[in-house]
């Protein structure tokens, strides 16, 4: 013990208390934020306050200004820590208040030669130092249990220690009535190099380890919600193409009645030409003509069910410019064969603008024949008038289609639980038409929603106008017809 | 208007000019169902809305169109087909065929109800829809002449007095003339002039065609 004497180990401590900050600072070279530079200033000011703290002048009065610096560096460095800390759990650090402990402690020291006498100056400033050491203990505790960080936990522990040796030194002081100097020669003085030695050594150290631990969790996170979008969104093709599939099937009413009209005019075409031909006077004109009938009615029938093979096509999208009017139209003809069977009327009670949209038609048309069968069905079992009523109407910047149905509305539970997935009211339902047709809509840059309304519910889509939007005002169909 | 022993001449086929009307919302059906009847020597009229038919039909007053049949499509925009049976209930004679492409149930037997003689699926099978056409024309004929000769009796007997209504009812039941005279306590001579101004102003002649008129209920 002879060879080293505490005034070295205090420089060789304040070397350490130099040299790590600045080491932290250049490891941590990815994350240089906020935090990072308070936390490595604060280390600075820590080594600059302990320097300044050291400065021997016999009077200490005379060393008041070393001491007044020394310690207003402390609190900022103490307060630095502190608001480091809270900036990695994003909470805000109110500094205002910050100034104020300044300004206090400023004056307490400054003005200490007017109320104290020495040996209580240096009880007052190891006070000072414990009640910041304390609570930046505390804050280190505080945030390490809100952000689940070990590392946290290990510098509120350091700093615990250092704030127990404050209060030891303290007592020492108070109860032995002895002058509290650091440079004096004894065990305790050794104790505290050491420990201001390793506690440096291990915040710096634990800061890197509360970085670290932020990234890699922030990492896996990032990858986590990554994976989730993926199987989201192929899960979500998936089941929207399987929902359209659901929904032909339950449109097959209406692609058989629509493919036998143009079979009956092809069968009897063929039947009248056999007639015509067993009875010996047909003409070669007659026949031409009614073997274009008969062409005419297979490509009509071919055309059908390229139209249908679409709507259960793969679950590819297709983006591209469409008019309203089109969709309107197309989905009222394709649900009339359901409704007529469920003895519902449907009907179109607004013009419909000739507005252009851009989108996925194929998704857009299986929203809309979602609600309007959705409407179909709530007022279908209820009442022997069902009636689902579509408007259009057209602002500046988007369309907006309505569905309403006299039927029994939502009720309280419904009205909440719309639009879950495998929610429904329906006795045969699967619960995902509103769920996907919500996703759909949202894909297609339109927004879904639904409520009770005019007696019964309602379902809106609206959907943003593509394009220059004094273009949709001119072309304008009118289309006042009853489908049913 | 009757033959001989007064019946009806329902066993009388239809004649080949039956008026065959179609209504179909589909026009390739119309042209080639059109072409097809007018060929086998039916009269074929064509609407593509059961409206437009409708209207027709109401500018048509008094006319005697049977045998008449209606074929019409059950699913067609605005009115249906079963909502134009409804309106053609005041039109018996008119007989009405329903086809259709995607008929559920409930679609046949509000047809059949309505008094349909049958209902054609799609596509149509020429054979069976010429000879429904020609059993529905055949009822169409028959109602017709059964509304004829009910109107024609009405009339007739609306101008029979009290007492040749009473007589008629009774020798129409049976009674001897004696047995009438001693009922009514009138001579029998005044029995033998009621019953034959009464057979006069009906034009009948046979007790036959009496027990007939009673059977159909324009005796009482």
């Amino acid at each position: 013990m002879s060879n080293l004497d505490l005034k070295s180990a205090y420089l060789v401590v304040v070397v350490l208390y130099f040299f790590i900050p600045i080491a932290t600072w250049l490891v941590l070279f990815h994350s240089r934020n906020r935090a990072t530079k308070l936390w490595c200033a604060a280390g600075l000011m820590v080594a600059f306050s302990t320097v300044l703290f050291g400065v021997t002048v016999e009077n200490l009065w005379d060393r008041l200004p070393f001491l007044v610096a020394g310690n207003t560096m402390m609190v900022i460095a103490v307060l630095a820590r502190v608001w480091a800390l809270r900036d990695l759990a994003n909470e805000s650090f109110d500094w205002r208040w910050a100034m104020w402990l300044l300004s206090l402690q400023f004056v307490l020291i400054g003005l200490s030669p007017l109320y104290l006498e020495a040996i209580n100056l240096r009880l007052m400033i190891t006070c000072m130092h414990l009640s910041l050491y304390a609570y930046l203990t505390y804050e280190a505790w505080r945030i390490g249990s809100a952000l689940k960080n070990r590392s946290t936990y290990w510098i509120s522990a350091i700093y615990g220690v250092v704030s127990l040796l404050l209060v030891w030194n303290l007592l020492r002081s108070v109860l032995t009535g002895t002058e509290i100097d650091h440079f004096a020669e004894g065990w305790f003085n050794w104790v505290m190099v050491l420990v201001a030695a390793f506690s440096t050594l291990g915040v710096h150290i634990g800061y890197v380890g509360i970085v670290i631990e932020i990234r890699h969790r922030s990492e896996l996170s990032a990858r986590d919600e990554a994976l989730r979008a993926d199987i989201r969104t192929e899960h979500s093709q998936q089941m929207a193409h399987l929902q359209r599939q659901n929904l032909m099937g339950e449109l097959s009413s209406f692609m058989s009645h629509e493919v036998r009209q143009p079979l009956t005019a092809i069968l009897s075409s063929a039947q009248l030409a056999r007639h015509l031909i067993s009875q010996g006077n047909s003409t070669p004109a007659d026949m031409t003509r009614i073997m274009n009938a008969i062409v005419q009615g297979v490509n009509r029938v071919d055309r059908l069910m390229q139209r249908v093979a679409q709507h259960v096509r793969a679950p590819e999208r297709h983006v591209k410019e469409f008019s309203i009017a089109t969709l309107v139209r197309d989905g009222v003809e394709m649900i009339h064969g359901l409704a007529h069977k469920q003895w519902v009327e449907v009907s179109v009670t607004s013009a419909l603008p000739d507005v252009m949209v851009k989108g996925d038609f194929i998704e857009l048309s299986q929203v809309l024949l979602n609600l309007i069968r959705n409407a179909i069905d709530a007022c279908s079992n209820v009442r022997q008038d069902g009636q689902v009523q579509l408007s259009v109407e057209r602002s500046s910047h988007q369309v907006t289609i309505l569905v309403q149905d006299n039927g029994p509305g939502f009720d309280d539970t419904a009205l909440q639980q719309a639009g879950q997935p495998f929610f429904t009211t329906k006795l045969d339902g699967l619960g995902l038409g509103l769920s996907i047709s919500k996703d759909l809509a949202a894909q297609n840059g339109a927004e879904l929603t639904w409520g009770n309304a005019s007696g019964g519910a309602f379902s809106r889509l609206v959907v943003p106008v593509h394009g220059d939007p004094s273009r949709g005002a001119s072309g304008f169909l009118h289309e006042r017809g009853r489908v049913r | 208007m009757t033959d001989l022993l007064g019946a009806p001449a329902t066993s009388m086929h239809p004649t080949p000019q039956g008026h065959v009307v179609v209504v179909d919302d589909e026009h390739s059906i119309l042209t080639v169902l059109c072409e097809y009847l007018t060929i086998k020597g039916y009269r074929c009229s064509t609407f593509d809305s059961a409206e437009g038919f409708c209207e027709w039909l109401s500018s048509q007053k008094n006319a005697s169109w049977a045998p008449i049949c209606l074929l019409c499509d059950v699913a067609m925009p605005g009115m249906d087909g079963l909502a134009l049976q409804q309106c053609l209930r005041h039109h018996p004679e008119i007989a009405v065929v329903m086809m259709s492409g995607a008929a559920s149930n409930l679609d046949v037997v509000k047809a059949f109800r309505g008094g349909a003689v049958d209902f054609l699926l799609k596509p149509l099978d020429d054979s069976l829809m010429f000879d429904v056409l020609d059993r529905a024309l055949a009822q169409s004929w028959a109602t017709s002449r059964k509304q004829e000769r009910q109107a024609f009796f009405s009339e007739r007997v609306a101008q029979l007095t009290r007492r040749e209504l009473d007589t008629l009812r009774l020798v129409a039941r049976g009674r001897l003339n004696r047995e009438i005279a001693d009922e009514f306590g009138i001579a029998l001579r005044t029995v033998k002039l009621y019953r034959q101004r009464g057979f006069e102003k009906l034009g009948i002649n046979l007790n036959v065609e009496l027990v007939r008129l009673l059977d159909e209920g324009h005796l009482c």
